[in-house]
């Protein structure tokens, strides 16, 4: 007879597997080209995602139950050179933040997941969708449940992918896939960060388990073992990836970009899971930001400037989703700023909270639109913001082309960041070429030529 | 006579020399130069397992004295076998000629004795031949070009930069031998960063992939005989400022050869570079020369060589399809092979060491290796990481989305591409997941490699 510890290691385990197969077995269909049929393909989605989906719930109870406050599970050793101190563990947590952020994902996932199969009803793409969704899953539930930093990095990666890809998932246009690019870069540059503090960190404490690391008390009891110093580095790059998975200033351009996708990866993933990522990643470090004041307090500023410029933003976007998107961001942003002012058990019931409203608002949003029709012709006028009255009209003027140019921050990263360094490797790239073409002419002035009208248009 | 004491290596030496011969007299070239490829990558699996698997006793002496395998070359023996086969299955038909599959053959003899090889002569012998293949096929290509003095000695700029690796490789030797380390070790890291294609000399590797075909410049470079070199000729001898001075070489060419893939508008100019950067970031691992970072940059090998390798073939069936790709515009192509597409995205993660892929740990250990070593060099590993992988990408989006390409003929992958991009998803993917075993064979060759240096008193991450 199994004791309740072991059940509820093995109801965590499949909670992460049954995604995990999901994933193996569409994907090998899809390396083979053997598409299964619609109904074939929501079959086998919607049966390993409620299996995951039902472990969790009944881990939950389970710990409950028991009044457990935490359970860690070593998956597998993933590698283990003992003689250099070197371990890479796959271990997942039970506590009172991976569970909830968990089966948010999951029930989030899953409801998306029964609205897209009706969606997305004879689209060419039906199993494109769905492999990628499932990618999705699996990091999600990777993410939520990693007890170690590279479990989570594991998590994040395979979040980021199948987000850019989705992004681009409306393959016979050039704007999806610009925008999935632009997403995968600034989500390339979050994951640098988040790797360069996973290494670090494990180089300080020799493991990358977050016991070791936050100690081994459970969520939000934790102590880090790093010093005031040690908790400001590792802190600051952890911060850049929450801001970059998040659509935290200064990388907010790419949140409306994300809208290319399709409703309901639009929904679930930037509306409601992915862009809340980030702040699950500082709400699972916080004990770093108790450790370091000047931390805790960059996070305050950082959200509240994300909740300002969001706020403008949404007020002036012309369509429901950017309008929807923005909003969210102000309350990410929000969330952010509480997790930075110490609260923890107030941001996880807004985070999930907000996320399962967004959920419903994305999905609703050609509804919600004739919703506001119906009640602009009630009140006999326009819904004017409420503190439009207050600004003076000058300055109303410059914050409304402010928030219209979304404060310019795409812009001033493409000027200021992107463009200086492409401009170097393309005229280093010219050195380069004008040597390797010497001795085919035609080839350069080809090149040339290319270039010549590229400029132009 | 037991398992341990057949000489699997000298029969697959054999093999490929005999698959050569017969596939320069028969007209149907290519079948025989892949049962050639096969029967070689089953021998020298076997004589890997000899070296592997603890149910095999200790190897037994060899039949031919300069030939040894230990636990540094024991798995790149059946990895250039694998990538030799791979190379013949993909090549379509259009560009496989029976000199292509000759001078296939002759590489993967002359790699095989290059792996296999414990003198340092012969291994230098093997080194300068192994440069005729795509030489051969350079010259064949390039007899009607004008020959103005500067073009001409750009043309032959391939010949050059190898006759200079061969005088610089074999006369450093000889210098550091006659007991001058300062004077021969600077002419064997020019050798050595020449054979790698580092920045500066490094024209002619985008030159080899623009005037050759695909497979001849993959085989050329994806192996990392030039790494090798670096392991076993400067390695076991170099003075630091050597060491220092290719890790520096290398961090440059890491990042600037990344930097030049984001910027290509020409498919086989961002693979050379993309390749480049790779390769170069292996050979940091020499300069850490820590436990954990040498097991990285040994691990990263043999994903690179994998993943790089599938890539070009993708690439280079594509192109077969579609012919030469230019980046400057989108090419929606993936309606018309999507598993094309999903083998690029696959065989492209891989190589950046995505997680799940066989690259994720051998790059976290490099990095962590790195890191300990130097924080600056971390940062360019991981610059460079970022770069490539925004190239990957970059690349999947033009040439397979933004526009719907139309053709009235099928465009979807044959069986032999589909079989080698299964064989490589496997291995990427499968290694990925349970990185344990290679993880430890490399720790193991790189403990023995550090064991042959003089500062072998050195602090490693060992306590």
């Amino acid at each position: 007879m199994m004791d309740p510890e072991t059940w509820l290691s093995a109801l965590g385990i499949i909670a992460l597997v049954a995604p995990a197969v999901l994933v193996l077995i569409l994907g090998t269909l899809a390396v083979f080209d053997a598409p299964p049929s619609e109904r074939m393909t929501t079959r086998i989605v919607q049966t390993l995602i409620g299996t995951s989906l039902l472990a969790l719930i009944g881990a939950t109870g389970l710990l409950l139950g028991m009044d457990l406050p935490r359970l860690s599970i070593k998956l597998v050793d993933w590698v283990s050179l003992e003689r250099v101190h070197y371990h890479f563990a796959v271990k997942i947590v039970l506590d009172h933040l991976s569970l909830p952020f968990a089966l948010l994902s999951l029930v989030l996932c899953v409801t998306i997941g029964s609205f897209a199969t009706r969606y997305m009803h004879r689209d060419p793409g039906f199993f494109r969708f769905f492999l990628l969704y499932s990618v999705f899953v699996l990091g999600m539930v990777t993410a939520s449940l990693a007890d170690t930093i590279e479990t989570l990095f594991f998590g994040w990666e395979l979040v980021g992918l199948s987000s850019a890809l989705l992004i681009g998932f409306f393959q016979d246009r050039p704007a999806p896939a610009r925008n999935g690019l632009w997403v995968w870069i600034v989500y390339r540059v979050a994951d640098a960060a988040l790797l360069l503090a996973a290494v670090v960190m494990h180089h300080m404490t020799g493991e990358g388990d977050f016991d070791h690391l936050l100690g081994e008390e459970a969520w939000p009891m934790g102590v880090t073992n790093l010093d005031e110093y040690q908790a400001l580095f590792v802190g600051v790059l952890l911060l850049i990836a929450a801001a970059g998975k998040s659509a935290l200033i200064p990388f907010s351009g790419w949140l409306p970009r994300a809208m290319e996708g399709p409703t309901p990866s639009s929904a679930v993933f930037y509306g409601a899971l992915s862009v809340h990522l980030g702040a699950f990643l500082l709400l699972r470090m916080s004990p770093l930001l108790n450790a370091s004041l000047p931390l805790a307090m960059l996070t305050v500023i950082l959200g509240l400037a994300t909740v300002a410029l969001s706020s403008l933003s949404a007020s002036v976007q012309t369509d429901i989703k950017s309008a929807l998107a923005y909003s969210s961001l102000a309350q990410v942003g929000l969330i952010v700023a509480e997790i930075g002012l110490g609260f923890r058990w107030l941001p996880l019931v807004h985070l999930v909270g907000h996320a399962s409203l967004r959920t419903l608002q994305f999905l609703r949003a050609p509804t919600l639109l004739q919703d506001y029709h119906r009640l602009e012709n009630a009140v006999g006028g326009r819904l004017s913001g409420p503190i439009s009255g207050l600004i003076p009209a000058r300055a109303q003027a410059w914050l409304y082309r402010f928030a219209l140019e979304r404060g310019s921050l795409d812009v001033i990263l493409w000027q200021k960041v992107v463009r200086p360094i492409t401009s170097a490797f393309e005229a280093l790239d010219r050195l380069d070429r004008r040597w390797s073409n010497l001795s085919e002419p035609e080839a350069l002035a080809t090149v040339a030529n290319t270039q010549e009208e590229e400029d132009r248009t | 006579m037991n398992f341990s004491d057949c000489p699997w290596l000298e029969w697959a030496l054999l093999t490929s020399i005999l698959g050569f011969i017969v596939v320069w007299f028969v007209r149907a070239s290519m079948p025989w130069a892949v049962a050639a490829c096969a029967a070689t990558l089953l021998l020298t699996f076997f004589e890997w397992l000899c070296h592997q698997a603890d149910w095999v006793q200790t190897p037994g002496t060899r039949q031919v004295t300069w030939l040894a395998v230990d636990t540094f070359s024991a798995p790149l023996l059946p990895l250039v076998a694998l990538l030799h086969l791979l190379t013949a299955l993909a090549t379509p038909t259009s560009v496989g000629t029976r000199g292509f599959f000759a001078r296939l053959m002759a590489s993967l003899a002359f790699q095989l004795a290059t792996f296999g090889c414990n003198e340092p002569w012969l291994l230098i012998l093997f080194l300068a031949v192994g440069t005729l293949p795509p030489l051969m096929e350079l010259l064949a290509r390039q007899r009607d070009l004008p020959l103005e003095p500067l073009r001409w000695l750009h043309s032959r700029s391939f010949a050059i930069h190898m006759a200079l690796f061969i005088f610089l490789l074999a006369t450093g030797y000889a210098v550091v031998q006659a007991g001058r380390p300062i004077i021969g070790g600077a002419m064997l890291l020019t050798a050595i960063l020449i054979r790698c294609g580092t920045v500066p000399v490094h024209t002619w590797v985008s030159i080899l992939f623009e005037s050759g075909r695909y497979g001849t410049a993959i085989l050329f470079i994806a192996p990392l005989v030039g790494v090798y070199a670096a392991v076993r000729l400067v390695l076991p001898t170099a003075d630091l400022f050597v060491l220092r001075g290719l890790g520096a070489f290398s961090l440059l060419t890491a990042i600037a050869s990344a930097g030049l893939a984001v910027v290509q508008r020409d498919t086989r100019r961002m693979f050379a570079h993309l390749l480049l950067s790779y390769s170069t970031l292996i050979l940091i691992g020499l300069e850490i020369r820590s436990e954990v970072g040498l097991t990285g940059a040994f691990a990263l090998w043999v994903s690179v060589s994998l993943s790089l390798t599938g890539l070009g073939l993708v690439l280079q069936a594509v192109e077969a399809r579609f012919g030469r790709l230019t980046l400057g515009e989108y090419r929606g192509l993936y309606d018309q092979s999507p598993a094309l597409a999903a083998g690029f995205l696959l065989m492209g993660l891989g190589s950046v060491g995505f997680p799940g892929t066989l690259g994720f740990i051998s790059g976290e250990l490099l990095f962590d290796g790195a890191v300990t070593e130097n924080p600056l060099i971390g940062l360019v590993v991981v610059a460079a990481g970022l770069l490539n992988s925004i190239t990957v990408l970059r690349v999947y989006f033009l040439l397979f989305t933004g526009t719907r390409h139309r053709s009235a003929v099928p465009l979807g992958i044959t069986p032999r591409e589909r079989l080698v991009v299964a064989v490589l998803s496997l291995l990427i993917l499968g290694g990925g997941l349970y990185p344990q075993p290679g993880i430890v064979s490399r720790y193991r060759a790189a403990r023995d490699v550090l064991a042959t240096r003089p500062d072998r008193d050195r602090p490693t991450n060992a306590d």
